[in-house]
């Protein structure tokens, strides 16, 4: 946010993210008219202030993405006192995430929580009362974005991105060993070394990037995984939320020997189910098989449902399974209780994390579905996991042209401390995403791990 | 004469004592050194030398601003090296080993030259304060002593203990009692103060050890200087010696672990990771074999040693068997032990970036006091706080250097934002924009600012003006000239580097990383007597690394932009409650005084600086 100050023209989402009739992206600065312009099948130079002008917006890699209308308002006359366009897109997810990326590629920088009416602020748009008001907004966008930044990271990526900078501080450590302390007894890694090492976490850092970069939650949807022992109703409930018998349904245990998946929107976001065989000892290699894979599958999921039946399983029994499982840490797990309409033991108390329904009845399915939207994170208003995504993908992909710098200095014969200020960037870039990175952390390391001191 | 009235006092004659008298009576304010002991002026406590990585370029800064440490290390260097050769010219750190008595003698007869300066003997065991404002010393013998402002240098000596094995003894160094009533009476008035500790090897006899079994570590083959002046130019030198602990002295060591007061928890204070005794070493690090021992000389004629890398505070008989088993060693004698020393200090985030505490108008600290370790990181503090102590006294604005403009900059920002658990050192890795920062350019960066504050001599300034006009005139040359692929392609090809097709600058060649500058003009008989080797390299330097160099002046411009917004000194941050508890309480503690120091203290968060940039941006 100190980004405020950097001239850079900036864009977002400014409406709610999720499946709405029209979305609104905001982009201002004093390129802003010249940044759509770019990607917009007409120019804005010449439209007059608070004039909207119809045409069609184009992707990234310049195919065209929609029809859509720009309002121009010219500085200082506009929100943030800056040269402003309104992109007026239809509100598909998938629409939004393109659209700012189109943006992004066109030179604009995307906006940090409250930079928008930080801007309006700090350009006399605002009354020096409402700053109070302002910090407050910023302080509750900053611990939305947050959040939204934690439930992404959810599903692998928070633990990769911090094994991720774990490794570039050890490697850092390493360059920065032998330059401060070149007169100390410990071993220096060799060139060959230092060119694995960068290798493998720029090779980690693109692939984190690209994955973000699919927006695969948006394209693919969110991945949900039905977990339980057999016959708990997995499957049923999979064909209530989906509304057809995509699974096979029967009351022989161990009827789905295979994951089954299907997508399904709710609100407006796309969720995708995998209904996974049931968890239990089996020596049938089939089924097995089908275990296998369902734990598999289930450790790609960012949600886990995992199935109680309430006319077989007690609380006691229950919580035993749970503990006893060994499920991916990064996926948030919601403890379902079917066929409550049939309970043969005092049900549990409700709660975010714990849910009662009859797949059968449909009792308690709207609970479910709202949940599942609520933890897709499209119900914080104002911000948008689309472009925390984008935000992510950018940060990582700077970091990534920073490591190549790096790998570029290695092998030409470029001093160290020359490359170290190239992985100085990149833990830069990394920081903006996991919090900055003291200069300290790579002295604690090197204390931690080499002898220093004469 | 005494005066009964002085501009500035300096109490402590160390490092930052004696940086910090000569810039104040320097820039002309009256001045008075008082220390407990005439005889140890700017006394080398620990090891017999200047520099090294990160110091070295320290002591560079401290002399482009017309600070004496480059001259007096200069004038007193038995070995002259600069390490780090083989790296990016970053990292290249001058390094002197020096002659300890000859090193304090040059101090002692520099500071008698400065007019303004007067010197007495006494301790100083408290201070005049009336309406949180400092008027001057009371001393031992029932001095009181006015002065406008007073600078605190107390090193280790206050409530300084040494330890030696079960021994204690108080004092600030060996032979030397320790100082007793500051600190209580700082405290008192509020200030917060913590213990640090540190240690030092045994010093031994050098005619007891055999240097035909150890490795010789010679000074460079073309010494040079640290001192921006015509400091005399070395012509012979001293070697160091290497040699190596092993499993037989770890387990004789480990004999005593249980009476090092180091180790069984006795001394409490916080010591540094980066400079551990032998018994820290060889129990955190159990699976190395052996540890490095660097055997300095302390002087051009003394037998004295210093040996690097033992320091200990385990009961002498202990010192002496271990040391025994070392190879070169077998005969050694002591002339005394290793020991460590406590000392309090004063936790820097009590201080504004002048050095002057916030707490007490007119009162300055530096060196150990703050927290630091290291002659060179005292002497530029001392340093800052002389200048700022006279400037005071004047009604003139402190001078605060920044963090891509100075070492010096960093480490005083450091302090007094993020404060330091450890005695904290300099390392190169501590500064962002370290390829600015380089020991080559020290001039460049400072010297014009030392003119301004009316610091630079006139043969600094002299000499400065020239090494400029050299520098243009070199870079003009090496623009202006054109090349023929005849003239130069046989070197280029002996250099593994790409012929030439048509006609070329200069310049052009000595931007690739196989051209040498002083072999290429060589080649081109580009000669002139005011291009000297520090000319050729400086070129060099910016011609070849002119990429790193731009990228890192933009980050430190954005950057910069921060400390543009000024913080109010009363601004209650409790007031502002989008602010998180955490940053309320970190930034009413720091009081920082812009946002770009607000960013560096932790716990404050992106999210708060928005709401900071928000507050005061306009």
């Amino acid at each position: 946010m100190v980004q405020a100050l950097d001239g850079a023209t900036i864009c977002a989402l400014s409406t709610a993210a999720g499946m709405g009739g029209i979305a609104v992206i905001r982009v201002s600065g004093p390129e802003a008219l010249a940044c759509v312009s770019r990607v917009f099948s007409r120019s804005l130079a010449g439209v007059e202030s608070h004039r909207a002008v119809f045409g069609r917006l184009r992707d990234a890699e310049g195919a065209v993405l929609d029809e859509c209308v720009a309002t121009v308002f010219r500085g200082p006359g506009s929100y943030t006192g800056e040269d402003t366009v309104e992109l007026g897109v239809h509100g598909s997810p998938f629409i939004q995430q393109e659209a700012v990326r189109s943006l992004m590629a066109a030179g604009c920088r995307h906006a940090g929580p409250g930079e928008f009416t930080a801007r309006a602020f700090l350009n006399g748009r605002m009354d020096l009362t409402q700053a109070e008001a302002v910090g407050d907004l910023i302080a509750a966008e900053h611990a939305g974005a947050h959040r939204l930044a934690l439930d992404q990271l959810r599903g692998g990526f928070a633990r990769e991105i911090r094994a991720l900078r774990a490794e570039l501080i050890g490697f850092a450590g390493l360059l920065e060993l032998e330059l401060d302390f070149a007169e100390e007894d410990v071993e220096f890694a060799d060139r060959e070394r230092f060119l694995a090492l960068v290798d493998q976490i720029t090779s980690q850092t693109r692939h984190l990037a690209d994955s973000f970069r699919a927006g695969n939650a948006i394209r693919n949807g969110l991945p949900v995984a039905i977990l339980g022992a057999p016959n708990r109703g997995k499957s049923t409930l999979l064909n209530a939320l989906l509304g057809d018998d995509r699974a096979i349904v029967s009351d022989i245990a161990g009827t789905t020997r295979d994951t089954v998946e299907d997508t399904c929107i709710l609100s407006g976001i796309k969720f995708r189910f995998i209904d996974t065989a049931g968890l239990r000892e089996t020596a049938d290699a089939i089924e097995a098989e089908g275990i296998r894979r369902a734990l598999s599958r289930a450790a790609s999921a960012q949600i886990v449902l995992y199935l109680f039946d309430a006319s077989t399983d007690s609380p006691t029994s229950a919580a035993a399974t749970l503990a006893s499982l060994d499920l991916p840490p990064s996926a948030r797990v919601l403890t379902v209780w079917n066929k409550v309409d049939e309970a043969a033991f005092p049900l549990p108390d409700p709660s975010d994390d714990v849910l009662l329904l009859s797949a059968r009845s449909g009792e308690g399915l709207d609970a479910l579905r709202a949940r599942l939207v609520a933890l897709a994170g499209f119900d914080t208003s104002g911000s948008s996991v689309v472009v925390t995504n984008l935000r992510h993908a950018e940060a990582l992909r700077a970091a990534a042209a920073s490591l190549d710098a790096v790998r570029f200095g290695l092998t030409s014969g470029i001093p160290s401390d020359l490359v170290a200020s190239d992985v100085r960037q990149a833990l830069h870039h990394l920081g903006s995403i996991t919090g900055e990175i003291d200069p300290e952390d790579i002295l604690d390391h090197i204390f931690a791990n080499f002898c220093i001191g004469k | 004469m005494i005066h009964s009235l002085y501009d500035v006092i300096v109490v402590g004659a160390g490092h930052a004592g004696n940086e910090a008298a000569a810039a104040a009576a320097n820039l002309g304010a009256q001045t008075l050194l008082i220390t407990m002991n005439m005889g140890v002026i700017g006394q080398m406590s620990c090891n017999p030398a200047m520099g090294g990585i990160a110091k070295g370029q320290i002591v560079r800064e401290i002399d482009a601003l017309g600070g004496y440490s480059g001259i007096v290390s200069d004038e007193s260097a038995i070995q002259f090296r600069m390490l780090n050769r083989s790296k990016g010219p970053a990292m290249w750190s001058p390094r002197t080993q020096n002659d300890r008595m000859l090193f304090a003698q040059s101090w002692r007869m520099h500071l008698e030259s400065i007019p303004k300066l007067d010197f007495m003997q006494d301790m100083v065991n408290g201070l005049v304060i009336e309406n949180n404002r400092v008027s001057g010393v009371r001393t031992g013998m029932g001095q009181t002593i006015r002065a406008k402002a007073v600078i605190v240098t107390a090193g280790t000596f206050l409530n300084g203990v040494m330890h030696i094995g079960e021994k204690q003894f108080g004092g600030g160094r060996s032979g030397e009692r320790a100082a007793e009533g500051i600190t209580e009476q700082l405290v008192s008035l509020g200030l917060t103060a913590d213990r640090m500790k540190t240690g030092t090897p045994p010093r031994v006899d050098g005619r007891s050890l055999d240097y035909s079994v150890m490795e010789e570590q010679p000074g460079d083959e073309q010494p040079q200087r640290f001192s921006f002046l015509d400091t005399p130019q070395l012509h012979q030198q001293r070697s160091c010696h290497i040699t190596y602990t092993n499993r037989q002295v770890h387990d004789l060591l480990r004999t005593g672990f249980d009476r090092s007061p180091m180790f069984n928890g006795r001394i409490q204070g916080l010591g540094p990771r980066y400079c551990p005794s032998i018994e820290d070493k060889i129990d955190r690090f159990a699976d190395k074999d052996a540890h490095q021992i660097f055997v300095e000389p302390e002087g051009w004629n003394t037998i004295e040693v210093y040996v690097n890398g033992f320091s200990t505070s385990l009961p002498e008989e202990v010192q002496v068997q271990a040391l025994r088993s070392v190879r070169g060693f077998e005969h050694v004698k002591f002339f005394r032990p290793g020991y460590a020393v406590e000392y309090d200090f004063f936790h820097p985030t009590q201080l504004h970036h002048s050095l002057e505490t916030k707490a007490i108008q007119g009162l300055y600290f530096a060196g150990q006091i703050n927290g630091t370790t290291g002659y060179e990181e005292a002497a530029s503090q001392g340093l800052m706080a002389g200048i700022n102590a006279a400037r005071s006294t004047w009604n003139q604005p402190p001078i605060a250097l920044n963090r891509d403009q100075a070492y010096i900059g960093v480490l005083i920002d450091d302090l007094v934002t993020k404060g330091t658990k450890e005695p904290y050192r300099m390392f190169t890795s501590r500064a962002e924009f370290r390829i600015l920062l380089r020991q080559d350019n020290a001039d460049e960066r400072l010297t014009p600012l030392s003119e301004e504050i009316g610091l630079a001599s006139e043969i600094r300034l002299k000499r400065f003006h020239e090494k400029q006009e050299s520098l243009k005139s070199l870079k003009k040359e090496l623009n202006a000239r054109s090349v023929e692929p005849e003239t130069v392609n046989s070197f280029l090809e002996q250099r593994n580097s790409e012929p030439i097709k048509q006609k070329v600058r200069a310049h052009s060649l000595a931007t690739r990383p196989q051209v040498e500058l002083s072999e290429l003009m060589e080649v081109l008989s580009i000669t002139n007597e005011h291009w000297t080797t520090d000319v050729i390299q400086s070129t060099s330097i910016e011609i070849k690394y002119a990429g790193y160099i731009e990228k890192e002046r933009e980050m430190a411009n954005k950057l910069k932009r921060l400390d543009h917004i000024a913080i109010p000194a009363d601004f209650d941050f409790h007031a502002i409650s989008s602010l998180s508890a955490e940053a309320r309480e970190k930034l009413s503690a720091a009081r920082p005084s812009n946002l770009g120091q607000a960013s560096r203290i932790s716990g404050v968060s992106q999210s708060d600086l928005a709401v900071l940039v928000v507050r005061f941006g306009r």
